[in-house]
């Protein structure tokens, strides 16, 4: 890939990166901004950013760690354009089925829920951390903070996630 | 140490020997724990749905390949501007040789707005009223008419004699 990459970012090679990590970049959109349509747009953003700057990437794991600053970037401006805060509640979390308990389901909406109400950045570091399972230090390279601020900010964000969540689930927190 | 400040340290992954001892006499923590295990897997479970992905493939692809298109129209414009250029360039000098026609100097005169009553410039020195014959005198001294073109720029002045004939 990285080969490839050097040899001047041709079609191929670009394709392969999308399919790559078009999860990373469309999961991270979507929890971040919770609706579909703005996740897709994110997403879309992000890749021809990544068009234009494959030629700088040297190696698969530079295309990673780049694509989710880019992507929490990419957010960020979106969460900050966007003024109406009220339909953010349309993340897509999973019907309840047969095999999933009702309970289950609804912990999955609560949770959903909860995590638009968190604040961008708590945001933006329980995901990369809880859900794409980076490490702090990982996290706080593509955010640009410190490990110390990171960690306080996952910590803020768990405990608010867990207040919000009861709420939604009308349990006594 | 309450549980609240053991459950600050374990959302901050201060997990240590302290910790865990407390998690397993703690009935209280060890839910606080289970929660955070629940909303962590009830995130990792959002999915997005698969046509979502093409939907997103297919626009990168167009978008990534229209400003390739913007630059060859670029290119073919910016070639045909220097032709045109060229062209300019060397016909200018040929007729930069050639006399100028008269008709060049009886070219259409500006577009004027003539005022409807010319000003007449009149300096009034005495209060006293003159005498009809100094002022018939005065009617044949030369008038001055402003004339105000559409430039604002261009003023033209025009003297005239009393019977409006140009001086």
């Amino acid at each position: 890939m990285t080969e490839r990459l050097e040899a001047g970012g041709n079609a191929d090679a670009f394709e392969q990166l999308m399919h790559a990590h078009e999860r990373q970049v469309l999961g991270t959109a979507l929890h971040m901004l919770g609706r579909l349509e703005d996740a897709q747009d994110a997403a879309q953003e992000v890749f021809v950013r990544l068009h234009r700057n494959m030629r700088k990437l040297d190696s698969a794991d530079a295309v990673r760690r780049w694509l989710y600053r880019v992507t929490v970037n990419v957010c960020r401006d979106m969460l900050r354009k966007r003024h109406d805060t009220s339909a953010l509640v349309e993340m897509a979390a999973p019907e309840a089925g047969p095999e999933r308990l009702a309970e289950e389901a609804q912990r999955s909406r609560a949770v959903a829920q909860a995590l638009r109400q968190l604040p961008e950045k708590e945001r933006a570091a329980l995901v990369l951390r809880e859900i794409e399972g980076l490490s702090t230090r990982e996290v706080a390279e593509i955010l640009g903070s410190s490990e110390v601020t990171v960690r306080s900010q996952i910590c803020s964000a768990r405990m608010k996630l867990r207040r919000l969540t009861q709420e939604f689930l009308g349990k006594k927190v | 140490m309450t549980c609240a400040e053991w459950q600050e340290r374990i959302a901050a992954e201060e997990i240590d020997a302290g910790v865990r001892a407390h998690l397993a006499s703690c009935g209280d923590c060890a839910e606080f724990v289970r929660e955070l295990e629940a909303n962590a897997a009830a995130l990792r479970e959002v999915t997005v749905p698969a046509a979502a992905y093409a939907a997103v493939r297919a626009r990168v692809r167009a978008e990534v390949r229209r400003p390739r298109r913007r630059w060859i129209w670029a290119w073919v414009c910016a070639g045909a501007a220097a032709v045109i250029a060229a062209l300019v360039l060397l016909a200018t000098p040929r007729r930069a040789q050639l006399p100028l026609p008269d008709v060049a100097y009886a070219a259409t005169p500006p577009h004027v707005i003539v005022p409807q009553t010319p000003v007449r410039v009149v300096r009034h020195r005495h209060t006293k009223r003159l005498a009809p014959r100094r002022e018939l005198a005065r009617a044949e001294q030369p008038m001055t008419i402003k004339l105000q073109t559409d430039d604002p720029d261009v003023v033209i002045y025009w003297i005239v004699d009393g019977k409006g004939e140009a001086l």
